[in-house]
């Protein structure tokens, strides 16, 4: 369904080129939710707006690397071709829906906007219809109501129904529930899971809490400093993490501190796009580090339970 | 969103009347009309003459009184230096200046919103370098010597376009142009700024994410982008409402910015209230328009009603 | 052809090119790469012999005029200053009229004759006389006329009003008016008679929109601050003065660079007011002529602390004659008005009556203006001259100012140069707030009058600069004598007595030059009028 090989992405910064993403490689199983964790800085979002071509001069390009979306690779794709792909492959869910829903324009319009493909006298009923499914009372009455007239988790819903309404194979989810109130992001996290199982959606989820991931996500991927660290079933990851840097957001946290216990927290800080170690960006922060570590780049390993992970010195299981 | 109307109507009429009346308390100030009228050898019982038939003899609030009636039976009096009735004056100047002003402001306003929106979508290329090089240009070249210049190459050499007047289509695109670069510079580059900021917000992304055409995404930016610009259009509109003295000289047009300086320097008081009723009116009324155009393109400033409405939304959402 | 003086085009062949209009739109034009639309060869100095042909009826001529201040339509109204008279000439017809000599001729009247007293006028009127109404002009016009003018609105005839005792109508063409003084003037500021028969019928204020009298132009339109449109009248009694075309355009054009446009783009046939660089400019095209009126107006220096108590150098009559010797007044007129400014003699012109020929301008002489001032012990003398920053009168007046400056700088006086805006001078000036001395335009058309000199000379004038008990005396003898050879001689004397006593330095007179179009085929100025009009001997092609 999405094949990401050898990903490397840019961004220009007055006149010096930033890499957020290192040749990342990374397929996303049909019907799946993958979660992509990682701190910010970690390029998660960057493979995410990668996927959509969202990245281009004078912003930054993506200077290698294919992604196959259904086959087809985007980035070689025309800029009209990757609309076409958006318009009917690929749904989004945004961070904020405060911010990403336009302020001025009826939920109705900008709902119509992301699905052309349906008939023009039938839209309304399916408008109606994908709105109730995803929990919006009156949903009829409330068509010609705009963004501010909705509350935090309801216009979220509307994003959603935006992302879902060119019914779409790939769904990409970046950070959904931040910006949420506590008690609505359960709401929502469900709310995707059922839709995923429902729709058959391969599911891309950004996010930097490995609780949430475990809570929606059959599979993972662990990012940082720009690299998938590891990689593989999250299950598997989670139980046996090879990466030391895996472990230490697993330990950080982790569901099992109890009360007045402290929270492990990864000393250090993550390096900057600008000032990427060429060996394995962990290694600075990294207790098992060598100096092989801090020069060269670990290959990728595969494990037997279908993990694979990028590390020199891997966590002893 | 008629009680937005109405409040904001009855701002405007509290401004116009405090405007309206400093001006009559300030044109008092300026000295004794009746011995400006007078020639230099008048006898003192000539100027009582001419107070008294002028109605300078009157105590000032009886004369503010009369004023104001005047104002609202649109009756401003006899302009003292053109021995004619105020009115007869004022609207014909101020329809010459709305002609002008409308015509600059048309080509200021397609031109800067275009430039500026192609410049912000284009930040950083040549295109946007020129458009920024330019509107700097735009606002700091003098109208006096833009107008000098255009009327040197396409009224001198090269014979197209009538140096001045007023009359026909063709007269009114020099003074047009010249009074129409300071604010389409000025537009060009708040469009831009605008449409920067709105490119970089997440709605865009989003916009695009949605795989929508470019006329489509553009119709969003723009609208978006379009609220400071509708404040800064009804501003400077307002602005050439109130007579451009510069280019109405120049070109000899016949507008309020004349009209102005004649009644000034004639201490013409029912002239100056007259010019300073009818702009007053005219900027109130732009900036009425202004508003209620927020509205129309904002709903969230029409919200205050709606308020209850995302309140039952809030509460169904914690029910779900 | 009845003209005997027609154009003279000044054929100088002097380029200056750096003139205020050009060093403005220079940069302008660099930058485009234009060329200076009037670079063709030399013209002749030509105009004289150019044809007029009998009609050119569907000719419409535009004349750019810099201002004609309240715009008035009515003849009558149109009498605040010089600016209005280009309608107070052409719509109305007076009883006496300036001829383009300044002259005074019979117009509406035939003869007039004032009993021994001096205080009864007898008035012969001119009979056959059609108003632009088709009505025929009669002894109740005039009176109508002078009834007008009795509501204190008409601020311009106040003083003639004071003066009047009665009017009495002896028969359709006599008419008897009595003064309360002796009133040399009387006749002639006697208001252009109106139509009574439509004045009746249409009232005051319509009147003043759409005025009937009798002058050679009929009003046809105006446009406020834009243009007066008037059409030719072809049953006007004076058959010379009838223009051979059939409309007169007088396009208001505040800027001067605007009207030298329009000259240069056919917009306008006659440009007005042109100061002598813009002239300069056109000076060489083919197409545009120049033609000017000599000595329209003098640039003076009033030394106004001569009307105070105070004590000041400026008294002493060899001081003020230093500050005249020092001036190199030949270096201005031929510099600074490029040609278009001449020498003045006196205070009074050639064109005022009574003017005395004998008289010789002071020459430029700094060497006795220095000793001048050491004997008057005012070697370390300094004032303030004060002045408008703009005045149709004065052609740059602020570089006239700077250069009358510096001469005197150079013969050890300081002064400060203090210019403010018209209406603040002109305020300021009349009501004696400005001490030192101050800069004011005389246009030779008010003072071919001597008796307005006494605006600028007696104790009680508008802009008197002096009191002076025997100038007070010459003056108020000239105002009660009303045959013309003996106020011709009163002004003989005020003449001299202005030249030696120096109160005012009448510096330079300046020129006022108007360009003239392909389109206009012949046009006779008024000697020594500074503005517009009138426009009697003006022909097209």
């Amino acid at each position: 369904m999405l094949e990401i090989s050898n990903l490397t992405t840019h961004y220009f910064q007055g006149g010096q080129v930033a890499t957020a993403v290192r040749g990342v490689s990374l397929t996303l199983n049909k019907g799946l939710a993958t979660a992509i964790v990682g701190e910010s800085g970690s390029g998660k979002s960057t493979v995410a707006m990668s996927v959509m071509r969202m990245i281009r001069p004078p912003i930054g390009d993506i200077a290698e690397g294919t992604i196959r979306v259904n086959g087809t690779d985007v980035t070689a794709a025309s800029p009209k071709r990757m609309r076409e792909i958006l318009r009917t492959s690929i749904g989004f869910v945004p961070q904020d829906p405060t911010t990403a829903l336009d302020p001025l324009y009826t939920i109705r319009s900008q709902i119509v906007e992301a699905m052309p493909h349906v008939e023009r006298n039938k839209r309304t009923e399916t408008i109606v219809e994908l709105l109730t499914s995803l929990g919006i009372a009156d949903a009829r009455d409330r068509l010609r109501e705009h963004p501010h007239q909705f509350s935090g988790g309801m216009r979220q819903r509307v994003a959603i129904a935006i992302a879902l309404a060119k019914e779409p194979d790939l769904l990409i989810a970046d950070e959904p529930t931040t910006a949420l109130d506590v008690t609505t992001q359960i709401g929502i996290l469900r709310l995707l899971d059922r839709l995923r199982r429902e729709r058959h959606l391969t599911t891309m989820f950004i996010t930097h809490d490995i609780r949430v991931a475990r809570l929606v996500c059959q599979d993972v991927a662990v990012m940082y400093g720009g690299v998938v660290v590891e990689s593989g079933p999250l299950s598997a990851v989670v139980e046996a993490p090879s990466h030391p840097y895996t472990q230490a957001l697993l330990d950080a946290s982790s569901l099992d501190v109890g009360p007045r216990q402290r929270l492990r927290a990864i000393s250090g800080s993550p390096p900057t796009l600008l000032s990427m170690p060429s060996g394995c960006p962990f290694a600075p922060r990294c207790p098992n580090a060598t100096d092989i570590c801090r020069s060269e780049m670990p290959a990728t390993t595969r494990k037997a339970d279908g993990s694979s992970f990028a590390c020199w010195n891997p966590v002893a299981s | 969103m008629t009680r937005y109307t109405l409040s904001r109507l009855l701002q405007g009429l509290v401004a116009m009347w405090v405007i309206v009346t400093i001006v009559f308390f300030l044109a008092r100030l300026g000295g004794d009309a009746a011995a400006l009228l007078a020639p230099p050898d008048a006898t003192p019982e000539q100027i009582a003459a001419i107070r008294l038939s002028y109605g300078f003899d009157q105590p000032l609030h009886l004369q503010y009184v009369d004023y104001l009636r005047g104002i609202v039976t649109l009756d401003f009096g006899q302009s003292v230096s053109y021995r004619q009735p105020v009115v007869d004056l004022v609207i014909p100047a101020m329809v010459n200046t709305a002609r002008l002003a409308l015509a600059a402001f048309v080509i200021a306003l397609v031109l800067g919103v275009t430039f500026g929106a192609i410049a912000g979508v284009r930040a950083g290329t040549r295109y946007d370098q020129a458009v920024r090089g330019l509107s700097v240009l735009g606002q700091s070249v003098p109208p006096f010597w833009l107008g000098m210049l255009l009327v040197l190459l396409f009224s001198i050499n090269l014979g197209w376009l009538p140096a001045f007047g007023s009359e026909g289509f063709t007269s009114l695109i020099l003074p047009a142009c010249a009074l129409a670069a300071f604010p389409l510079a000025s537009i060009a580059r708040l469009t831009r700024s605008s449409v920067l900021e709105i490119v970089a917000r997440d709605q865009t992304l989003f916009e695009r994410s949605k795989g929508v055409g470019p006329a489509t995404l553009m119709s969003h930016i723009l609208r978006n982008a379009s609220l400071p610009v509708v404040t800064l259009a009804g501003i400077q509109l307002g602005a050439m409402f109130s007579g451009t003295i510069v280019v109405e000289n120049l070109f000899a047009w016949p507008g309020v910015g004349q009209l102005a300086i004649q009644g000034i320097q004639a201490r013409d008081f029912a002239l100056i209230q007259g010019i300073v009723v009818v702009n007053t009116f005219v900027f109130v009324a732009l900036l009425f328009v202004v508003d209620l155009s927020y509205g129309w393109l904002d709903p969230r400033v029409r919200a205050v009603k709606s308020a209850v409405k995302s309140k039952v939304g809030a509460n169904v959402e914690a029910a779900a | 052809m009845p003209n005997p003086r027609r154009i003279a085009a000044t054929g100088r062949s002097s380029r200056f090119r750096y003139g205020k209009f050009t060093a403005r739109v220079t940069a302008g034009a660099l930058a485009l790469s234009l060329v200076a639309a009037c670079n063709g060869p030399a013209a002749p100095s030509a105009g004289g012999s150019a044809e007029v042909p009998a009609s050119a009826t569907n000719q419409t001529l535009t004349v750019g005029v810099a201002t004609l201040q309240q715009q008035y339509a009515d003849p009558v109204l149109a009498n605040e200053g010089g600016n209005t008279y280009p309608i107070k000439w052409s719509v109305g017809e007076p009883l006496i009229r300036q001829e383009l000599d300044m002259r005074q001729v019979p117009a509406l009247a035939t003869e007039w004759s004032v009993s021994t007293d001096d205080l009864t006028w007898d008035v012969k009127l001119r009979e056959g006389v059609k108003m632009h109404d088709g009505s025929t002009f009669t002894a109740k016009d005039v009176q109508t006329s002078i009834n007008r003018v009795k509501d204190p609105a008409f601020t311009s005839y106040a003083a003639y009003v004071k003066k009047i005792a009665s009017v009495e109508i002896v028969n359709d063409y006599e008419i008897k008016i009595k003064t309360t003084v002796p009133y040399a003037n009387l006749v002639f500021d006697t208001p252009a008679p109106v139509a009574t028969d439509y004045y009746n019928r249409v009232g005051e204020a319509e009147f003043r929109k759409k005025p009937v009298a009798a002058g050679p132009w009929k009003f046809d339109s105006q446009v406020f601050n834009d243009s007066m449109t008037l059409t030719r009248f072809d049953d006007f009694w004076d058959k010379d003065r009838i223009a051979n075309f059939s409309k007169l355009v007088l396009k208001i054009i505040p800027d001067e660079s605007s009207r030298l446009s329009g000259i240069q783009t056919g917009q306008l046939d006659i440009a007005q007011g042109l100061t002598p660089n813009s002239a300069a400019q056109l000076q060489g095209s083919p197409t545009i002529k120049l033609v000017t009126s000599k000595q329209a107006s003098v640039a003076n220096v009033f030394f106004v602390d001569n009307w105070f108590e105070a004590d000041s150098k400026l008294k002493d009559v060899n001081v003020r004659k230093a500050l005249m010797l020092a001036i190199d007044r030949k270096a201005i007129a031929d510099s600074l008005y490029r040609g278009f400014g001449t020498v003045t003699v006196n205070a009074t012109l050639p064109v005022t009556l009574g003017n005395d020929t004998s008289l010789q301008a002071w020459p430029y002489d700094p060497n006795q203006a220095k000793q001048l001032l050491a004997a008057a012990g005012a070697s370390n003398l300094s004032f303030t001259l004060h002045l408008y920053n703009q005045t149709t009168a004065i052609a740059d007046v602020q570089k006239f100012a700077e250069a009358v400056i510096g001469y005197w700088k150079e013969i050890g006086v300081n002064v400060t140069m203090d210019a403010m805006d018209p209406a603040t001078y002109l305020d300021k000036a009349v009501k004696h707030q400005l001490t030192g001395a101050v800069i004011l335009g005389t246009p030779g058309l008010l003072i071919s009058d001597p008796e307005k000199l006494s605006i600028f000379y007696t104790s009680t004038g508008g802009y008197s600069a002096v009191k002076n008990a025997e100038l007070d005396g010459m003056f108020a003898r000239l105002s009660s004598t009303v045959k013309r050879d003996d106020q011709a001689k009163i002004a003989g004397e005020i003449s001299r007595k202005l030249h030696e006593t120096l109160y005012g330095l009448p510096v330079v007179s300046l020129d006022a030059v108007y360009a003239i179009g392909p389109k206009v085929a012949a046009w006779n100025l008024m000697e020594g009028n500074p503005y517009p009009g009138p426009f009697w001997h003006l022909d097209a092609k």
